[in-house]
């Protein structure tokens, strides 16, 4: 299968279509191609299928009916039901690594490594979640929105001390509430959202999407009556400890931005979730070279579309939240809608309507939680690239800070460099540091393959390189032989 | 051993067998199919992995292969995200810093 | 302002430097030292093609023969460079193995070391049993290595801004986005590039890969072909390999950096031109990069890759570098495309600005002659 010539959507059925993500939309496309007999190679880094809105427990658990983990199983249980098509090959624990072709993936895991060539190849990879870096953010104890999920989802676990949830976003409701639910001791919730900016997206979404809207009531309801304080208006200014995390202050949110430090209170945690938003997950599509667009409304730096999904890479089709932050609903309508483009039928009218209406949702919901002015509790001292150990101040005190080039700065200072590979930081400290988002799109380094860290070996267990070309052996010439 | 800081959320069953594994020279129990954050945080270890220039102490964060923050060394097999790595009867963990 | 300033803001310069890599960056260290003013033109960012993306390595035993002075009068500069500009570099002087792996390759490495030392390379040869007690971390099948105290590495991220920083305050102008369009000549230079108009008595080449370019714009035919070497990088590791290791055949370079990363790499070739701005990685080939890599030193194997990335590097038919004056062209000047230019580059830039302010380098440089492949050209 070495170097297979890639041809674009639906010239070659017989090779099959590649999704990259076991999430929502991954599964739902994979669904739906099977069901138009389309076979389909599934690669997913995870152990287990799902993504993180399905995440499953570790084989061998089971939950009481009275755990209420999996809100979904139902839905959940009708995705996974593609798994066992002698249609589908699913390749866990494998990190696609990297585009030889744009319709050609390569792959390596523990099953073993290789290429395979896509009749199309479908991206689901999923959304990550935005830094807000302030003073003690690195000590253990303070976890992600999404760490917090998957603490509980993917682990089984709640934590046994008090937890302060805060950030900006729906995800802070979904964390505290699921927090809550586990037993956990929800003590406090910073939205940093003024409450009427909110209740403005609350009103665009009543219309559009009222169930939505409900589940949101409800979590609130949960997080209250588990007693915790909900305060909206207020940023985390700062968490404290030594080895671990002890406490964590809180502020009002300032006109600039900033935590107003004359009103910061300290309160004692052992958990601190953030929740500050989440950013679709940009680098395959960017490594696969498709043309890339800054849309505030769809969560931040997206691949341009068209109707059917497609990139601007012919055979290249990007669905879910990796492109453009719009949950669970969009992903599983987006990830059929592709598989509908792929094998050239038309999608039912319904599934069509329901997406227009979702979509337009999802760009309000966005647009309502963007802040009129960038939170910002980091100081000069603050870890901001948290492989490197690159504080705020270092980062301004580079040769290359001045440069207005993300990249050049990269190149000088290691922003980005660690095994995050810029993931957590270049966004983050492109604000930071002044540049405009447009700048940031701009400069932002070339995403170098892998696309994740891959060890050495299974890269070198490629079962499918091409032969060898040695580089033109210089010393031999000089030496006449 | 530090107080534990994580527990089973009520209803949860885990695997019924068990096993163990090393990390830092201590012996953690933990559940087939758990993966080593899981054990290590159930056990009460929050520091998994130590920074290389300050030797600051990190632990889970995203818990989903992004960040690489709950990064420990596994004898044998290298650095890996211990939020993906399931817990093998016998193995040796250390806070994480790659060998050649 | 000074005269000169206010000349070099106008476009005015004695010398116009185009191309912002190592070669350029030391040509204008050493005239504006010397008190001439200059400008240095760069197409892009400077610092951001060959001398910024390698690997790093300042090796000896991996020169030809013929260059192993050369390299180490380079690295009599690369030995003050830290202190010269008041930065850290990187910058180790480890020594480094060079390895065979086949009894090929072993007679090889004899037989290329013998005359290495004659131009005055400090080396030995290793038994396998030294070598492995010396380096347990190389292979144990490993057939022959030589050893050299003189072989090192610096960080090239580091070296471009610090070199950036000493132009500067040397009062060199530097013009970045000057993608140059025209080059006119008679009596005086004049530069035309996208980022306005530049004039000087002197024209100084040091576009590596791209000088064949600005070399036809004056109508002077010279022969530079393309490699587009790959390189990698592991996360960082406990610190193991204290040297830099080359390979008999010149397929393999690898060393263990400051933070702990090993880079990897050996002029494996991407794909790409320079006619279409690629620079891509040759999967196929960066697999087999990595297979030797892991051949040599098992140790590597579970380390995780964290980028792999290409870079162009211009490369002349004897693999000499350029330097001199461009034929037929008294006021224009070439140095260019050393196979190990980051090594080469602090002598090769300095030699060049010697030759711009004396017309006698301190060192012979008639084997970098330009026109040594002109017969064919007009």
């Amino acid at each position: 299968m070495a170097n297979p010539v890639f041809t674009p959507t639906n010239a070659n059925s017989d090779a099959p279509v590649i999704v990259i993500g076991a999430g929502p939309a991954g599964l739902a496309c994979a669904q739906e191609l099977v069901a138009g007999n389309r076979r389909v190679v599934l690669i997913d880094d995870n152990i287990q299928p799902g993504g993180q809105y399905f995440r499953q427990l570790p084989p061998g658990y089971s939950t009481a009916p009275r755990a209420r983990l999996m809100r979904d199983k139902a839905r959940y249980d009708d995705l996974a039901r593609v798994l066992d098509s002698p249609l589908l090959t699913h390749l866990p624990r494998t990190t696609a690594w990297s585009f030889p072709q744009p319709g050609t993936v390569a792959h390596a895991g523990p099953l073993g490594s290789g290429r395979i060539a896509g009749s199309a190849v479908v991206i689901a990879t999923g959304a990550q979640e935005r830094s807000m870096p302030f003073p003690g953010w690195t000590l253990p104890g303070v976890i992600s929105a999404g760490g917090c999920l998957n603490l509980a989802k993917a682990h089984g676990l709640v934590p046994e001390g008090r937890v302060v949830v805060a950030g900006n976003g729906p995800l802070v409701l979904v964390a505290a509430a699921t927090m809550a639910a586990a037993g956990a001791r929800v003590t406090t919730v910073a939205e940093a959202q003024q409450s009427r900016r909110l209740a403005g997206a609350a009103l665009s979404g009543v219309v559009a999407a009222p169930g939505i809207l409900a589940k949101a009531a409800q979590y609130r309801a949960q997080i209250l009556r588990a007693g915790a304080a909900w305060k909206t208006g207020w940023m985390v200014s700062r968490a404290h400890g030594d080895e671990t995390l002890r406490e964590v202050s809180i502020a009002p949110v300032g006109p600039d931005g900033r935590p107003d430090l004359t009103r910061e209170r300290t309160i004692p945690a052992d958990l601190l979730v953030l929740g500050y938003g989440l950013m679709p997950g940009s680098d395959a599509a960017r490594l696969l070279g498709c043309r890339m667009e800054l849309r505030p409304d769809l969560g931040g730096l997206v691949p341009v579309r068209g109707p059917d999904l497609q990139t601007s890479t012919a055979g290249v089709y990007a669905v879910g939240d990796g492109a453009g932050i719009g949950g669970v609903e969009v992903a599983l309508i987006e990830g059929r809608l592709a598989a509908h483009a792929i094998l050239g039928t038309p999608a039912p009218k319904q599934l069509a309507h329901r997406y227009r209406t979702l979509d337009r949702f999802r760009r309000a919901l966005n647009s309502a939680y963007v802040l009129p002015t960038p939170l910002r509790a980091a100081d000069d001292d603050t870890i901001i690239c948290r492989c490197e150990e690159l504080r705020l101040r270092d980062l301004k005190a580079d040769g290359n800070a001045a440069s207005g080039s993300l990249n050049t700065l990269k190149t000088s200072s290691r922003l980005g460099m660690g095994r995050c590979q810029g993931r957590n930081c270049l966004h983050t400290a492109a604000g930071l540091l002044g540049l405009s988002p447009e700048t940031m799109v701009e400069t932002m380094p070339r995403f170098r393959p892998p696309l994740r860290p891959v060890p050495l070996a299974r890269l070198a267990a490629d079962r499918d390189a091409g032969p060898a070309r040695e580089p033109d052996e210089i010393i031999l010439s000089e030496a006449k032989d | 051993m530090p107080q534990p800081k994580m527990r089973f959320i009520p209803g949860v069953v885990p695997n019924a067998g068990t096993l163990s594994f090393s990390f830092e020279g201590n012996e953690i129990p933990a559940r087939p199919g758990e993966t080593v954050a899981s054990a290590l945080m159930r056990a009460g270890v929050p520091v998994l992995r130590r920074t290389r220039i300050e030797n600051q102490p990190r632990g889970y964060f995203c818990g989903m292969g992004i960040c690489w923050e709950c990064a420990v060394f596994v004898e044998g097999t290298g650095v890996v995200r211990s939020c993906g790595e399931p817990a093998r009867p016998g193995m040796v963990v250390r806070l994480a810093e790659a060998e050649v | 302002m000074n005269t000169a300033k206010a000349r070099t803001a106008a476009g005015q310069a004695d010398t116009i430097i185009v191309g912002g890599g190592i070669f350029g960056l030391f040509c204008a260290m050493t005239l504006a030292e010397a008190g001439k003013s200059v400008i240095l033109l760069d197409k892009g960012r400077i610092w951001a093609e060959a001398s910024a993306v390698n690997a790093g390595s300042l090796g000896v035993q991996n020169k030809l023969p013929a260059l192993i002075p050369y390299t180490l009068w380079s690295w009599d500069i690369w030995n003050t460079l830290s202190d010269r500009l008041g930065a850290d570099l990187g910058l180790r002087r480890n020594g480094g193995y060079k390895i065979a792996m086949t009894e090929d390759e072993a007679a090889r490495l004899g037989r290329v070391v013998s005359e290495q030392i004659d131009y005055g390379l400090d080396a030995q040869r290793l038994s396998p049993a030294a070598l492995r007690a010396q380096a347990p971390w190389i292979a144990p099948d490993c057939m022959a290595a030589t050893w050299s105290p003189q072989d090192g590495y610096a960080s090239p991220t580091r070296v471009g801004p610090a070199l950036r920083r000493k132009v500067e305050s040397l009062g060199v102008r530097i013009v970045e986005g000057a993608a140059v369009a025209a080059v006119e000549n008679g009596p005086d230079i004049r530069v035309l590039t996208t980022a306005g108009d530049f004039h000087g008595t002197e024209l100084a080449i040091t576009a590596g890969a791209w000088s064949a370019t600005i070399a036809a714009m004056l109508g002077v035919k010279i022969p530079i072909s393309l490699d587009v070497n790959m390189v990698s990088v592991t996360e960082p590791a406990r610190p193991t390999i204290e040297c830099i290791v080359t390979h008999a055949r010149g397929i393999l370079t690898l060393k263990q950096v400051a933070n702990g990363s090993c880079l990897i790499g050996g002029g494996w070739q991407g794909i790409g031109s320079i006619g279409d701005s690629r620079k891509d990685i040759d999967h196929d080939q960066l697999v087999h990069n990595l297979r030797l890599a892991m051949r040599v030193i098992p140790g590597l194997a579970p380390l995780n890759i964290l980028r792999s990335w290409a870079g162009y590097e211009g490369v002349t038919p004897d693999s000499y570098p350029y330097l001199g004056r461009l034929p037929g062209h008294d006021n224009v000047y070439l140095a260019a495309c050393a196979r190990g230019g980051f090594t080469l580059g602090p002598l090769m830039g300095t030699l060049l600005g010697e030759l711009i302010l004396t017309d006698r380098p301190s060192r012979p440089i008639t084997i970098f002659d330009p026109a040594r492949f002109s017969n064919a050209a007009a």
